[in-house]
């Protein structure tokens, strides 16, 4: 099974929108695939849609967790099935990756 | 809640299953009359996810050239490690990494994620101020499709729409 951790590169906000303040607008994420001690990175950007962001389902930017950003990064690319297929693109990296665990330079 | 399939059924029954007010007579319950739905309709959501692959077919075939169209993971091999991506002559992004050959996809805020080859192609390439490796490149997007289907079916088909009514024939009618 592949793990997969994220880490935020950058946020993009909207200052006012909707009489929201700071609405994300754009994100980049770093990506983390791991299996077995062997990794592999990607590199994530994502336009959120925020014409339909209400009162009632903001969150402040300050009280935003990697989760909830990462989500919204997945869902605005096609959801579960595109990091199905974002771990599977990753998999043979993380195949030669796990090949060389243990091995030393000679001599 | 549907009224039962057997036993007894009261004309009180009807006015609360039909929401009748008031004094009711039989007569107030055929089937289309307003208060009996001859149809009911059902709406379906279908969600179809479909991956498309280039330049395909599936994962194992990459994009590579040196002359235009430009196409090609290209990075510098000493640091900051600067990543160029080309997909058909144009330069899609740059991006820093942390050492060579660290970052493997990249996807665009246009909805490819761009993979690079495990291996490059070329390596040394001297483009003046740099020193590069280029790497095969392709390319794959996730779509999903939200397909939504209207159904309308009769129902209460043993209520009559005129003529002889009987409590009889409510048995397992709906609102």
């Amino acid at each position: 099974m592949i793990d997969v951790t994220y880490e935020i590169i950058a946020l993009y906000v909207y200052p006012q929108k909707n009489n929201l303040t700071n609405v994300v607008g754009k994100v980049q994420l770093r990506t983390v695939f791991s299996r077995n001690g062997a990794s592999s990175e990607g590199r994530l950007e994502a336009i959120l849609d925020t014409d339909n962001v209400s009162a009632e389902s903001f969150i402040d930017v300050d009280n935003l967790d990697i989760d909830t950003v990462a989500g919204w990064v997945i869902e605005s690319h096609g959801g579960e099935d595109f990091l199905t297929n974002l771990k599977n693109a990753h998999d043979q990296t993380l195949q030669d990756k796990e090949r060389e665990i243990g091995m030393v330079k000679y001599p | 809640m549907a009224l039962p399939v057997s036993g007894t059924i009261s004309i009180n029954d009807l006015r609360v299953e039909f929401g009748d007010s008031g004094s009711s007579s039989l007569s107030e319950f055929y089937r289309g009359g307003g208060l009996v739905p001859a149809t009911e309709t059902t709406t379906t959501t279908t969600t179809t996810t479909t991956t498309t692959y280039e330049p395909g077919p599936g994962t194992s075939n990459y994009e590579y050239s040196l002359v235009s169209p430009l196409y090609g993971w290209v990075q510098d091999e000493s640091s900051p490690y600067t990543n160029y991506l080309y997909w058909n002559n144009v330069e899609l992004v740059q991006f820093t990494d942390a050492s060579f050959n660290n970052t493997n996809s990249y996807t665009h805020t246009d909805g490819w994620t761009y993979i690079r080859n495990a291996s490059p192609t070329n390596t040394g390439i001297d483009l003046g101020d740099i020193i590069v490796s280029v790497f095969p490149i392709r390319r794959q997007e996730t779509t999903t499709t939200t397909t939504t289907t209207t159904e309308t079916t009769n129902i209460n088909t043993g209520v009559p729409t005129s003529g002889t009514i009987s409590l009889n024939d409510f048995y397992g009618a709906t609102a």
